[in-house]
């Protein structure tokens, strides 16, 4: 048993359970100690400063940060913006999770048993995920640009002038629009992470199930998706605390615009802390984000963990 | 009684004169110790970085003891950092950033910025500088900032075309709905106007505004006196944004095009006219040397006061209330603004200084010089100046303007409802921004 431990045959017979823990599992801490630093520096700090913050007025310059209480999240309620950015992001949450998990599952099943041209295929479909988002959001400007677009140039090839438009510049389609860039740029992740997962799945399972005659659909549904489960789970989580932060490639494209069309919280929270100065309301907001991203994350893994169960 | 000895009081007198010296020597050591100046600007254009670079270079010949460190950022960036790093103590010396009060009026407001006061009646800087430019930077009756250029906000028409289409540059609102009618129909964009960012908006509003309140009363408003939800800015708000959208003046869906699109719309003579600032200049010069371009005030909206020349402070000079050096510092903001220099950021960067100067032995294009003598007239009778209202506005003002405007185009807001909004958010905006221009 002493053989197993960093230093166990040295262990005095006489020592504390305290001086035994720590003798046992000091070079653990040591190994640990510069990202727990780094964590608690970089994440916890900044986290129940933030909670501070948002108790105050404070303007981001002042020496005084004045004390206001629940101010701040009383004024949340009241306000019109940040419902209307809530809506926003919840819609990002719900299309920008599921598009690209449909869409990438789609094509990992399609390369998933290899065919010629696989890692040309996999490459291109991954190509979008090594682009920084600023620039992903730049060539979709270029895009969707109403006087020089390839959109608009390609719709009109084609006889579809009647749909042509200012896409980031009509607010009714402006949110979707910025959608389809970040689908577009998320779908290389899923499509890897669920190309891998699928490697894992039992294809004795599936040719049982084709010998009991379920068909394309029942062998996808009943046999591969529950297999991917922990998979799907990682990758859900994962589009849906991105998508309550979503900031980039909407700042990028449209800045929140037109007329708060496209506002999300975190754009509008960049707003209020760096534009307008109010750091205080800015850190409400941003505690609002961290509580409904945890909530929901939470939730979905709780439910999923129940339906495994 | 003690005896008097008179080799005791010579040598009193020897060392009281040797003290009275030995002060200004002591001091012109100090003087030449090393000193760091740590300069944040926003010249980020390549031109504009360099001669930035080349002037800041001569300071430093004439001044051995003094080394510039700069860092460049871009406006956003600017905002973004600036406030945490001078309210943190890390920030620079002397800081080249927005005057008005949602920017440099924050920092003044939290006593982080020097009062420039003293210095300006050692180096004579109100003397020199223009006194609408000087007004700008003052807060509270205190001046901060020096200011570097100053903008001119009119229309530029590309002459060349319209002479050959036979067209006349639009005087009047009612000539300029006429005149878009016939640029359309001759296959051209009207005006480039594009508003996807926002902004673009706010010089627009700016411009029928003053002719609709007349510049004394924008003063008045930015003075935190009266109202914006008046039928005066209604007015002012439909003339550019509904009639001018109704009468086919823009491009189509100008909220989804970026500003830059919209220069190069009428760079390259498919846009006629462009209401826009004379920071654009230099481009224009660049970018269209085939095309004769003029620049005059926006056309007269009727009920207003006539035409008026938009001028305001973009950026200035700030020296930092944590700064060890402000004696350098203070000379650095000097030489800026020494004739030497001053010349070189015209010529350089075709910046229009708020300082007199004889162009004459400057190399600069026509449309530089009408500028710069425009800006020269200021006072004369005849010629009206208005504010720029956005460098003056609070942030909450501002992001009204932006949002709101873009609403109005796309048709999801009235003219009324915007002005109701724009007086909520100057209300709202103008308690926590105390420092307000000082005119």
């Amino acid at each position: 048993m002493a053989g197993t431990t960093l230093d166990g045959p040295f262990i005095a017979p006489s020592s504390s359970p305290v001086a035994r823990s720590w003798r046992r599992y000091r070079a653990g801490i040591f190994f640990v100690l510069p990202a727990l630093i780094l964590y608690l520096l970089f994440m916890v700090y900044p986290f129940f400063r933030s909670i501070y913050f948002s108790l105050t007025s404070w303007n981001g310059v002042t020496a005084v940060k004045e004390w206001v209480g629940l101010a701040n999240y009383r004024e949340l309620i009241g306000d019109r913006l940040f419902w209307l950015s809530l809506q926003h992001t919840i819609i990002w949450v719900i299309v920008g999770t599921i598009a690209p998990i449909v869409i990438g599952m789609l094509l990992a099943i399609l390369l998933w048993r290899r065919p010629k041209g696989f890692t040309l295929f996999r490459t291109f479909f991954f190509m979008p995920q090594v682009l920084s988002t600023v620039v992903i959001g730049i060539v979709w400007n270029w895009i969707y640009n109403p006087i020089f677009g390839i959109l608009n140039e390609a719709l009109d090839a084609v006889g579809l002038e009647d749909i042509s438009r200012g896409w980031l510049g009509d607010p009714d389609v402006a949110l979707y629009a910025v959608l389809v860039a970040a689908i577009w740029a998320t779908i290389g992740f899923v499509f890897v992470i669920l190309l891998a997962g699928l490697q894992n799945v039992s294809k004795d399972l599936l040719e049982a199930a084709t010998i009991d005659g379920a068909n394309v659909w029942q062998r996808f549904w009943n046999v591969t998706v529950p297999q991917l489960a922990g998979v799907l789970n990682v990758v859900i989580a994962l589009l849906l605390i991105g998508g309550f932060s979503v900031f980039d490639v909407v700042f990028v494209m449209t800045g929140g615009g037109p007329a708060n069309a496209t506002e999300v919280l975190a754009t509008y929270t960049y707003k209020e802390a760096f534009t307008q100065n109010n750091v205080g309301y800015a850190s409400a907001l941003a505690v609002v984000i961290t509580v409904i991203s945890l909530i929901a994350s939470v939730t979905f893994i709780r439910l999923r963990e129940r339906q495994e169960a | 009684m003690p005896r008097s000895r008179p080799w005791l009081a010579a040598l009193s007198v020897i060392a009281f004169l040797i003290s009275l010296t030995a002060g200004p020597l002591l001091s012109d050591a100090q003087a030449q110790e090393p000193v760091e100046l740590r300069v944040w600007d926003q010249f980020t254009n390549p031109t504009e970085s360099e001669n930035a670079e080349a002037i800041y270079a001569a300071f430093e010949e004439q001044n051995p003891n003094v080394t510039i460190t700069r860092e460049s950022f871009s406006t956003d960036q600017m905002r973004d950092v600036v406030n945490t790093a001078i309210s943190s103590g890390t920030g620079p010396d002397v800081i080249f950033y927005d005057a008005g009060p949602g920017y440099a009026g924050v920092l003044a407001d939290a006593d982080l910025l020097l009062p420039l006061e003293d210095y300006a009646s050692q180096h004579g800087w109100t003397e020199r500088v223009a006194e609408p430019a000087i007004e700008a930077t003052t807060i509270d009756g205190t001046l901060y900032g020096m200011p570097l250029q100053t903008d001119l906000i009119g229309m530029y028409y590309n002459q060349t075309l319209l002479e050959q289409e036979g067209l006349e540059v639009p005087q009047t609102l009612d000539e300029l709905v006429t005149f878009c009618g016939e640029a359309v129909e001759k296959g051209y964009i009207p005006t480039a106007f594009a508003d996807n960012d926002g902004w673009p908006a706010f010089h627009q509003f700016s411009m029928t505004a003053n002719q609709m309140v007349g510049p004394d009363g924008i003063q008045a408003l930015l003075n935190n006196e009266g109202s914006w939800d008046t039928p005066e800015i209604v007015t002012a708000i439909e003339a550019f944004f509904v009639t001018l959208r109704d009468a086919g003046c823009f491009p189509e869906d100008p909220v989804a095009i970026p500003y830059e699109d919209g220069n190069s719309l009428f760079y390259n003579g498919e846009a006629l006219l462009h209401t826009t600032g004379s920071w654009l200049i230099a481009e224009i010069e660049e970018q269209m040397p085939d095309f004769e371009v003029g620049f005059v005030p926006f056309p007269e909206i009727e009920g207003g006061v006539g035409r008026v020349w938009i001028s305001g402070v973009g950026s200035a000079w700030y020296i930092a209330s944590a700064t060890q050096n402000p004696d350098e510092a203070a000379a650095f903001i000097d030489y800026l603004f020494s004739q030497e220099a001053v010349e070189q950021w015209i010529e350089g960067s075709r910046y229009f200084v708020p300082v007199e100067v004889d162009t004459a032995n400057i190399e600069i294009g026509p449309l530089n010089s009408q500028v710069i003598e425009t800006l020269q007239t200021a006072g004369d009778e005849g010629v009206q100046f208005g504010y720029n209202v956005d460098v003056l506005a609070p942030p909450e003002f501002n992001e009204m303007m932006s949002s709101g405007f873009q609403a109005i185009l796309v048709g999801g807001k009235t003219a009324e409802q915007q002005a109701a909004d724009l007086e909520a958010a100057w209300n709202e905006g103008m308690p926590a921004s105390e420092a307000t221009p000082s005119s």
